[in-house]
């Protein structure tokens, strides 16, 4: 097991090394000297090394690359070469309203799905289960905006319950909160509530077809009982895999959602950036996305090792 | 060989497939609009030519947009960027994708794991990198727009392919007729066109659908954001984005083609998901042929049921059980039980003794229905009229279970010491009691102390299957089925858990039915047996009287068929030295063995530990003799024969077959050489020569369903090894003509039909499949054949004919025969000499009736004792 962890920690380590490496090229030295970006091509060379050196773009890449990962591992993301904020609070403010609103859409995805995915799994052959079935692949088949579209038109345009946009943090008043968080946070969880419903109905119907569930049902548990105290735990193990990557391809997709309801979250931290060609906040951005997708992976690959016993020893 | 015909699994299934059909309409409909909008639409999408903000009418079907711009027209238009999106972002996450998953899946494959672990490595950092993250890191960097989204959602779908890739090909890689084509001596990039993939070719596709549909989705999401396609080109995601400012006066403008992406999406997806149940093979429902002769319903003999006068423990009376096609699986089915009754139901794969003992418990799976009566004694009524919750009140207490496969019967996350007391929880039993009972009973089933605390996967098959006995017993239930518990075991493990599962039934004065293949097992469990063939009771009696004086045909031909006696004439001779002599033309003298291993060790890492597969094995094999290796799981009797066939390596000792010198390098290399040939003498070389070995050596696998590639014909399999100039003897067929002619000439050989050629493998039988196998690996005129448990996987009267047809082509073809068995009646029946192995030695060697008759070790005693012989 420790063997199991250390090998891990090694990948993931190396991975999100190579991550940042990838991100440090793609946005730092890809587009050229930062200081030209920012002072344009007629600046006189003084006042380019000036500016070089108050931002630390002076030394050489390699050096530049570790004193920003550095900074990444201390906390420390550096000042906007556009609007001289500093990055480290304005990021990890954005990334409280995306991870808010991301669980929240996961916990109502999940709250839909592992009910109506085990439904249709177990009526699969019936009408219900079908029913089931094809309402989830339509779902999946929509994109998140396109609800957040709906929403917005139904419940703030014409029936005027909630606003239409904007954000409110929890410590400024829950009720607020509650308000802005809602429609978002549906729209972002209701598409994937359909995904995972399909895995779900997928896991559990391979996992019928098991010989310990026909087992479970000799020693005397109905096909019911059978199912929930050995069917779901087994199920589990696939769907905790997809859970984490959906949670991955949340934080991506929130990006949307969050222009939709005007949120400011990471993703729009992002795009403003991406606006402004402010790339320093860019990079930050991206490596704080890339740092948590990895680490979900990280995380999902351990849950799988304490989820199954079959794995703790053989790793 | 045309293309056409390769299409097996996909042709196989006659239904339509609904979802197939719905996702190929919708995929349809996006294609056709968009090629029509390149040269129609009704208006010029780009024009605004009409009065704005016109809701859907006569004039502009869905209405015009902010400009005036007509919705429809714009609609159709989109399709264009959509389908180039998805189509360049597929392409270039498959062309990437693919063949760097095939590499690394071939290099796994062929044992070299860590580079393929590096390459996948390499494209799982992509993971961390979505397609929409890397569509807008790229669009901050090179700028938005219609190139940067399509390679941004190619490159980051890479690892999705190439994860679907490798596993595809690890799983073609491990099949036998990727060992049958290297065995032929066919090259990487043979096997990797000819096998890997035409075979994985259906998953890559599901996959194109699947990230079509991912791309699609994606593609409209950057437009939303403006990262997309520049205006004023139409794209449906900017259209949305466009459309939010007018929410609540114009939402057609949202819905309109905020739908165009859904059926685009929702049509890719299905396609996939069909395309999926069609080829997936386990759905593939056509069963090959019936092998044996069908014997008309009803005319068996039937004994009357002794001891009709106590009330029997399990009544099944005019059983029938239906598929929902109406299919017949057991027909008129009457048995009974006695208490204390040990009855056994004989029948081959297929009988529908499986389907007795599901119905009995109410177990029988979806889709499948018994009428008839099934009665328990002690309980009223008719248990086929019971709902599940009453069912399941008598399943373990009155009535239980012990299933055939150990190995998936537990549930993998629980530990075994739970599982046991579960059986008696269910029923009531407080926890600590079940508890302490559970430890109880699975000390009286002879595990180790503390084996409570201990998960499935930490037990052995045997162990488990003891486990699973516990459980079923736990509650001392009037009737235990028992549905061939002892199949998937070792002979000697079997036997133990023969002997335990009568002792404790005998023990509790429980009826058994004890269900199984074997008539041998019956023999030694039973007192009544029951014969099924086809669903139908054709002959039942006490077992000594049916097997002594069996009434129906088809019993004889089963008791026949199950008696292995050595075959008379080539026992007789000591050796085979004589034959040898005369085929090869060597002096009689000194005839060299054709097959000589010296002291071979096999070690290798598994999961951080050392396994030692062979530990010193040496022996000899002469031309002409029929060479039988005996052995249990784990003795290592594949291991040698996967370094003799030249497939593996040996650590260490010296191996040459046919005179071609296998030993590892490094070791001094053993002169072989027959008196023929100069190779092999001398120092060692970097790599053993297997092309003269591969003409000279050919293998039989165990599986004939995993042996032969599902996807070509029987004619193309068997000419295979043809296919390589250097398998193919002086005068032997080089042209398609003689390729054809030989095949026809194997596969008369081998007894099967002529249009066989023309065949797909799933339409013949196991025994078939195995007589395709055996002519594959003759139609280059080997000298040596070497056979890995070639009957086990068939039924009884087959494996007979099988094995008479192995032994008669060793005759005619002059060939010398190395069978690997766990089963010393197969070896004895076919074999003149024998080895055998024990935990990665041979404890034994010799002529095979003198090994088998006056056996000298004690573990061939011991194989010998627990081998269950008819009485």
């Amino acid at each position: 097991m420790a063997r199991h962890l250390a090998s891990h920690v090694a990948q993931l380590a190396a991975t999100l090394l190579v991550a940042t490496a990838a991100i440090f090229l793609l946005l730092r030295v890809l587009p050229g000297d930062p200081a030209v970006v920012a002072l344009g091509i007629e600046a006189s060379p003084e006042a380019l090394a000036a500016w070089r050196a108050e931002h630390g773009t002076d030394g050489p890449l390699v050096a530049q690359y570790l004193h920003w990962v550095g900074g990444l591992l201390t906390g420390d993301l550096g000042t906007s070469y556009v609007t001289s904020q500093e990055l480290t609070p304005l990021v990890a403010d954005r990334v409280q309203v995306t991870g808010i609103l991301v669980l929240l859409g996961m916990l109502i995805a999940l709250v839909v799905a592992v009910p109506l995915g085990t439904l249709a799994a177990v009526w699969h052959r019936n009408a219900g289960g079908v029913t089931l079935s094809a309402v989830s692949q339509v779902g999946v088949a929509v994109p998140n905006f396109l609800v957040g579209v709906l929403l917005v038109s139904l419940f703030a345009v014409r029936l005027g319950w909630l606003p239409s946009g904007g954000w409110t943090a929890p410590v400024d008043g829950l009720g607020e909160f509650w308000r802005h968080v809602l429609l978002p946070a549906v729209a972002l969880g209701s598409v994937q509530a359909a995904i995972i419903t399909r895995y779900v109905r997928s896991a559990v119907l391979e996992i019928m077809r098991e010989d310990f569930l026909r087992t479970a049902r000799a020693k005397g548990l109905t096909f019911t009982g059978a199912l929930v105290r050995h069917g779901l735990r087994n199920a589990g193990v696939p769907i905790v895999t997809v859970v984490g990557v959906q949670i991955a391809s949340m934080l991506i997709g929130a990006v949307v959602i969050e222009r939709v309801f005007a949120v400011p979250g990471l993703g729009s931290l992002l795009l403003d950036s991406v606006g402004n060609r402010d790339l320093l906040a860019v990079q930050s951005v991206v490596a704080v996305l890339v740092v948590l997708v990895v680490l979900l992976n990280f995380l999902v690959d351990l849950a799988y090792t304490l989820l199954d016993p079959r794995l703790r020893r053989a790793a | 060989m045309s293309g056409g015909r390769r299409r097996g699994p996909a042709r196989r299934r006659g239904r339509v497939h609904p979802q197939l059909v719905l996702g190929a309409v919708l995929v349809g409909l996006v294609l056709v609009t968009a090629l029509v909008s390149l040269v129609w639409t009704p208006y010029d999408p780009e024009h605004a030519g009409a009065e704005r903000l016109l809701p859907p009418g006569a004039e502009h079907w869905f209405g015009t947009d902010r400009f005036g711009r007509d919705v429809f027209s714009q609609v159709m238009a989109g399709a264009q960027i959509t389908l180039l999106v998805g189509l360049v972002a597929v392409g270039i996450a498959a062309v990437v994708g693919v063949p760097l998953g095939v590499l690394a899946g071939m290099l796994q494959g062929s044992g070299r794991g860590r580079p393929a672990a590096v390459l996948m490595r390499g494209s799982d950092i992509l993971l961390a990198f979505p397609g929409l993250l890397l569509a807008i890191v790229l669009g901050a960097v090179y700028g938005a727009g219609t190139v940067t989204a399509m390679v941004a959602l190619g490159i980051g779908s890479i690892p999705a392919f190439a994860r679907v890739a490798r596993s595809g090909t690890l799983q073609v890689m491990r099949a036998d007729y990727v060992l049958a084509a290297r065995a032929a001596n066919r090259g990487n990039l043979a096997i990797a066109a000819r096998h890997v993939l035409p075979n994985i070719a259906g998953t890559v596709l599901v996959q194109c659908s699947v990230n079509f549909a991912i791309a699609v989705l994606a593609e409209a999401g950057l437009s939303f954001l403006g990262l997309g396609t520049p205006p004023p080109t139409p794209s449906w995601g900017r259209m949305l984005q466009e459309s939010q400012q007018f929410l609540g006066v114009a939402d057609h403008l949202a819905i309109v083609p905020g739908v165009a992406i859904a059926v685009a999406v929702l049509g890719f997806n299905l396609l996939g998901d069909g395309l999926r149940d069609v080829l997936d093979p386990r759905l593939a429902s056509t069963g090959p042929a019936a092998e044996h002769v069908a014997v008309d319903a009803g005319t068996g003999v039937r004994h009357e049921p002794d001891g009709a006068a106590a009330e029997p423990a399990l009544d099944l009376r005019g059983l029938t059980v239906r598929t929902q096609s109406g299919r017949a699986l057991l027909s008129d089915l009457s048995l009974r039980v006695a208490a204390g009754e040990r009855v056994g139901l004989i029948g081959e794969s297929g009988s529908g003794k499986t389907m007795t003992a599901l119905a009995a418990l109410g177990l029988l799976p979806d889709g499948v229905s018994a009428t008839g009566h099934v009665g328990l004694a002690g309980v009223d009524g008719n248990l086929l009229d019971r709902g599940e919750r009453a069912l399941a009140r008598l399943r373990g207490r009155e009535i239980s279970m012990v299933f055939q496969e150990p190995m998936t019967a537990l549930n993998p996350l629980m530990r075994v010491g739970r599982q046991v007391a579960e059986a008696m929880t269910v029923h009531g039993v407080p926890h600590g009691t079940a508890s302490r009972r559970a430890a109880d009973l699975l000390a009286e089933v002879g595990l180790p102390d503390g084996a409570a605390r201990r998960y499935p996967h930490e037990l052995s098959g045997g162990q488990r299957q003891r486990v699973v006995l516990a459980t079923a017993l736990a509650n001392d239930p009037a009737v235990l089925v028992a549905d061939e518990p002892t199949t998937a075991l070792d002979v000697t493990v079997q036997r133990q858990v023969l002997d335990l599962v009568v002792r404790l039934v005998r023990d509790r004065g429980a009826g058994l039915l004890f269900i199984t293949h074997d008539l041998a097992v019956v023999s030694q469990v039973c007192e009544r047996v029951v014969v099924l063939l086809d669903g139908v009771v054709v002959e039942e009696g006490p077992v000594a009287e049916v097997f002594a004086h069996p009434r129906h045909e088809y019993t004889r031909r089963l008791l026949a068929a199950s008696a292995l006696e050595p075959l008379a004439v080539e026992a007789a001779g000591p050796g085979a030295d004589g034959r040898s002599a005369a085929t090869a033309g060597q002096s009689p003298s000194a005839p060299e063995p054709l097959i000589r291993v010296e002291d071979v060790t096999r070690t290798y890492a598994s999961r951080g530990q050392t396994v030692h597969a062979l530990r010193g094995v040496s022996l000899e094999v002469r031309e002409g003799q029929r060479f039988g290796i005996v052995g249990e799981s784990g003795s290592g009797k594949s291991t040698l024969l996967r370094i003799v066939s030249g497939l593996d390596q040996a650590t260490s000792g010296r191996v040459a077959s046919a005179g071609v010198d296998l030993s590892p390098a490094g070791t001094g290399r053993v002169g072989t050489a027959p008196s023929g040939g100069a190779r092999g003498v001398g120092g060692p070389t970097a790599s053993p020569d297997l092309g003269d070995l591969r003409a000279a050596l050919q293998l039989v696998f165990q599986d004939p369903y995993g042996s032969l590639d599902p996807r070509m014909t029987v004619g193309d399999i068997v000419a295979e090894p043809l296919l390589n100039p250097a398998n193919v003897r002086d005068g032997g067929p080089r042209t398609a003509a003689a390729r054809r002619d030989a095949v026809r000439e194997m596969l008369d050989a081998v007894g099967l039909p002529l249009d066989a050629t023309e065949r797909y493998p799933h339409q013949f039988s196991g025994g078939q499949r195995q007589r395709i196998a055996i002519a594959r690996a003759l139609v280059c005129r080997p000298r040596i054949l070497v056979a890995d448990e070639p009957v086990s996987a068939l039924d009884v009267s087959v494996r007979r004919q099988v094995l008479d047809l192995l032994v008669r082509l060793a005759d005619e073809y002059a060939l010398t025969l190395l069978l690997v068995s766990h089963d010393l009646g197969v070896v004895r029946h076919v074999c003149d000499h024998v080895a055998v192995m024990h935990d990665g030695l041979i404890v034994e060697q010799g002529p095979t009736a003198q090994v088998y008759d006056d056996p000298r070790h004690e573990y061939t005693r011991r194989l010998r004792a627990a081998t269950p012989l008819l009485r």
